[in-house]
């Protein structure tokens, strides 16, 4: 017979830290202990590679009927959240000496029932955030269908049949499927399948065409500049701006990738608060630069639904096709990249679950012949296919935001909590200004997270109570620490 | 066991001979050397010309064959035979069935580095294409005078279907006297780059595979019924290359690669991954022609 184990003991039970160890070490002598590689600009370029493309290329359509011009405020507030909450994750993961997820870190050091909490939030940063971002590439797509081919796809096969209008959704409207979005999540997820991965330089190129492109779009639409556009600066006063920086919030999404770098970065001490705070400063910069030349070209009434927004804008002021055509085929490239980065994020996530029981085994099934979890793959494009082709973009991004502050929440209250019940760990980083850091970043988080849509809360508590299901009927029982503690008994 | 050894008078024909005579010193058996030239056109030319040209290649393969005799050396039983063929795919493989040849034996081209077979055009040809089990002798193979196998090792992928390869490898390991050993290779997969799973993410998909590894092979080991010595192994790395030298190698090991279910029935065709196996293997490999049980060399 199993011993019974008490609820308050399952969703506090901790994962010891050697074992997570072990799951990550290679049998290898030069990966038993991490080699320290990863250098200080390399750290800054994978922060703005995995953060640039996750949304600036659409947000503005969907930000600035919220905020009106304003939103430049809104974008340089989602970015405090979104620097706080980052250096907060540091700290969390240069505790444990291995590199893995913030779910892998709570549960760790926080406990089974707050780590399942987190990845169930994790998968709206990555699922949800995927499709979103397969969404706005399909517009991106269609746009330079239209430059090339004079006509692009017909709108039944480029728009979701659900319809947002503003966050009360209904079914209608004149789309079936957004098949772009779709098929690039199938190809991604085939990428992925087959082992294909996105190597450190060709993230650099990657950085360099999304720089670029940005810095075109700047460079052109600040020619058609008119100090009149940004009149009346916020129409929709502070809550506008507020609700339009909770979903920015998702643009900042991605920041992550130079946190959990925490055990591979040379120098963490110094180097990793300087990488997140570099990427950070570029990040907004561009952001800044774009939202207020964008705004400068157009009022801001044009801004609302505006498909492959910066294209469309470069389009009406140069009145010729071809730097559209370049940005639009920028995005289309980069986009596509971001898409991979996120997407192998998920399955990765679903795979160390999967390694804890928190999931069933076929998630960690690697097919021999691939040396993939193809089955883990399959999963997801399925999932996140099924989100970009039918779900509009604009509840997909306040999600995203959702999930990613709730899970960033935790992660500061953990660094929080750490500092109290496990004072003599080491870590290789900790939080300037503790406590008052941690508490704003919570604090701030939780601000945006109020200025959210209620359609979003209801949406993220059904995510929830689904989740808790799960949890409990599953996950619980099958935890691999229940096998144990089984066995002790 | 009758082995044609595919023979250019340079040093990768010298390679594949070494190699024949390892075989025909473990097995038993005979050895063909052929040597193949371009056929010549049959009608008399002006100026005769092409008769000329025909004599030329006679010589050549005259004195390559020479070679093969001089470097084989006495006290092994072979035969040494030219054929002119449109090319030396066409001409090995016709060879192959004419003298009823169990396994054909090539050598490597020479980009390969030291050690390890890279596929010329010739073994790239036959290497999708033969019907019989095709043994390759990597760059600088020069194994003792008296080296014999001492064991088979067999690529095992761990699929479902990949303990037919080693009930094949079966007749192989009884002809040598050999035991058999399973080898499974576990490429830890390049890093995605940024990402925020984790930067040691694939070491956790690769210690995964390793324990389904293990498994597969406690599976095939307890389910073992013929007399041959089975024993399994695992070889892990970055590379093909280091998963490769993970694993022990006994001198004179030979590996047995099975062919891509892509491929057509009874045919040798090198999938991508064996394809990776044999150009990183230290040792020589034999790839067997793809289903059927009786065909193991």
């Amino acid at each position: 017979m199993i011993a019974q184990v008490s609820l308050g003991d399952r969703l506090t039970r901790k994962k010891p830290i050697e074992k997570l160890i072990g799951d990550a070490a290679g049998s290898d002598a030069e990966h038993g202990h991490l080699n320290r590689s990863i250098t200080l600009f390399q750290l800054v370029m994978f922060g703005v590679g995995s953060t640039i493309g996750t949304g600036i290329f659409f947000v503005l359509a969907q930000t600035v009927p919220t905020a009106g011009p304003a939103v430049i405020v809104s974008f340089m507030l989602a970015g405090i959240v979104a620097g706080l909450t980052a250096l907060c994750y540091a700290e969390m993961a240069s505790m444990i000496p291995v590199s893995g997820s913030s779910y892998s870190y709570a549960y760790a050091t926080l406990g089974e029932g707050l780590a399942f909490f987190v990845a169930s939030c994790l998968i709206l940063e990555y699922g949800i955030s995927a499709a979103a971002v397969a969404v706005g590439w399909s517009g991106y797509l269609n746009k330079v269908f239209e430059i090339v081919f004079g006509s692009g796809l017909p709108a039944s096969l480029t728009t979701a049949p659900i319809v947002a209008d503003g966050y009360s959704l209904s079914f209608g409207g004149d789309g079936v499927i957004n098949l772009p979005a779709a098929l690039l999540v199938f190809l991604c997820c085939m990428l992925l399948m087959r082992g294909s991965k996105e190597s450190a330089s060709a993230n650099a190129v990657m950085v360099l065409i999304k720089m670029g492109v940005l810095a075109l779009f700047i460079l052109i639409a600040v020619t058609g500049f008119k100090a009149t556009n940004l009149q009346p600066f916020a129409p929709f006063g502070w809550g506008g701006i507020s609700a339009a920086a909770g979903t920015i919030f998702f643009t900042y999404v991605g920041l992550d990738a130079v946190s959990t770098a925490g055990e591979e970065v040379i120098n963490p001490k110094r180097n990793l608060p300087l990488a997140i705070i570099a990427a950070l400063i570029t990040v907004t910069s561009l952001y800044i630069l774009v939202a207020v030349t964008a705004l400068g070209v157009q009022p801001a009434a044009q801004f609302e639904g505006q498909e492959a927004g910066l294209a469309t804008i470069l389009q009406n002021i140069t009145g010729s096709k071809w730097p559209a055509l370049v940005l639009a085929a920028g995005a289309v490239i980069s986009v596509f990249s971001v898409t991979l980065v996120v997407l192998y994020g998920q399955t990765r996530i679903l795979f160390a679950m999967s390694r804890d029981g928190m999931i069933p085994e076929i998630f960690h099934r690697v097919n021999p012949r691939t040396m993939t979890p193809v089955f883990n793959t399959i999963f997801v494009a399925l999932f996140v296919g099924a989100i970009a082709a039918f779900v509009p973009d604009a509840i997909l991004w306040d999600l995203t935001s959702m999930g990613t502050l709730v899970a960033f929440m935790v992660v500061s209250a953990g660094v929080m909590i750490l500092r109290r019940t496990r004072p003599d760990m080491p870590r290789g980083f900790k939080v300037p200004f503790y406590p008052v850091l941690p508490i704003l970043s919570i604090l701030s988080s939780l601000y945006l997270v109020y200025n959210l849509n209620p359609t979003t809360f209801k949406l993220f508590g059904v995510w929830l109570v689904f989740a808790a299901i799960f949890y409990f009927t599953y996950s619980a029982r099958n935890s691999r620490l229940e096998k144990t503690a089984g066995a002790k008994a | 066991m009758k082995y044609l050894v595919g023979f250019s008078p340079d040093q990768g024909g010298r390679e594949a001979l070494a190699l024949a005579a390892v075989l025909v010193r473990s097995s038993g058996g005979s050895i063909v050397v052929c040597n193949v030239i371009p056929e010549t056109w049959g009608h008399p030319s002006m100026a005769r010309v092409d008769a000329e040209y025909a004599t030329f290649l006679e010589q050549h393969a005259k004195k390559a064959l020479a070679k093969a005799r001089e470097v084989l050396g006495k006290g092994i039983s072979a035969e040494f035979i030219s054929r002119s063929a449109a090319s030396a795919r066409e001409g090995l493989l016709q060879t192959a069935s004419d003298v009823g040849a169990d396994c054909v034996v090539l050598g490597s081209a020479r980009a390969a580095p030291l050690g390890r077979f890279a596929e010329g055009n010739v073994t790239s040809g036959i290497l999708h294409s033969a019907s019989l089990p095709v043994a390759l002798a990597p760059k600088g193979y020069s194994p003792g005078p008296r080296a014999r196998v001492k064991r088979v090792t067999c690529a095992f992928s761990g699929a479902k279907n990949s303990s037919s390869l080693a009930r094949r490898s079966v007749g192989l390991c009884e002809s040598f006297n050999t035991p058999l050993r399973l080898a499974t290779l576990v490429v830890r997969d390049k890093q995605m780059y940024p990402t925020g799973a984790g930067y040691s993410a694939e070491n956790l998909v690769s210690n995964q595979m390793k324990r389904q590894a293990n498994a597969a092979q406690a599976e095939v080991i307890a389910n073992w019924t013929s007399p041959v010595k089975l024993a399994g192994a695992i070889g892990d790395g970055k590379t093909w290359r280091a998963a490769m030298d993970s694993l022990s190698w006994k001198e004179a090991e030979v590996m047995v690669v099975g062919s891509s279910g892509l491929g057509p029935i009874l045919r040798v065709f090198l999938g991508s991954n064996s394809g990776k196996i044999v150009c990183n293997s230290p040792v020589p490999c034999i790839i067997l022609p793809r289903g059927g049980e009786a065909d193991a060399a």
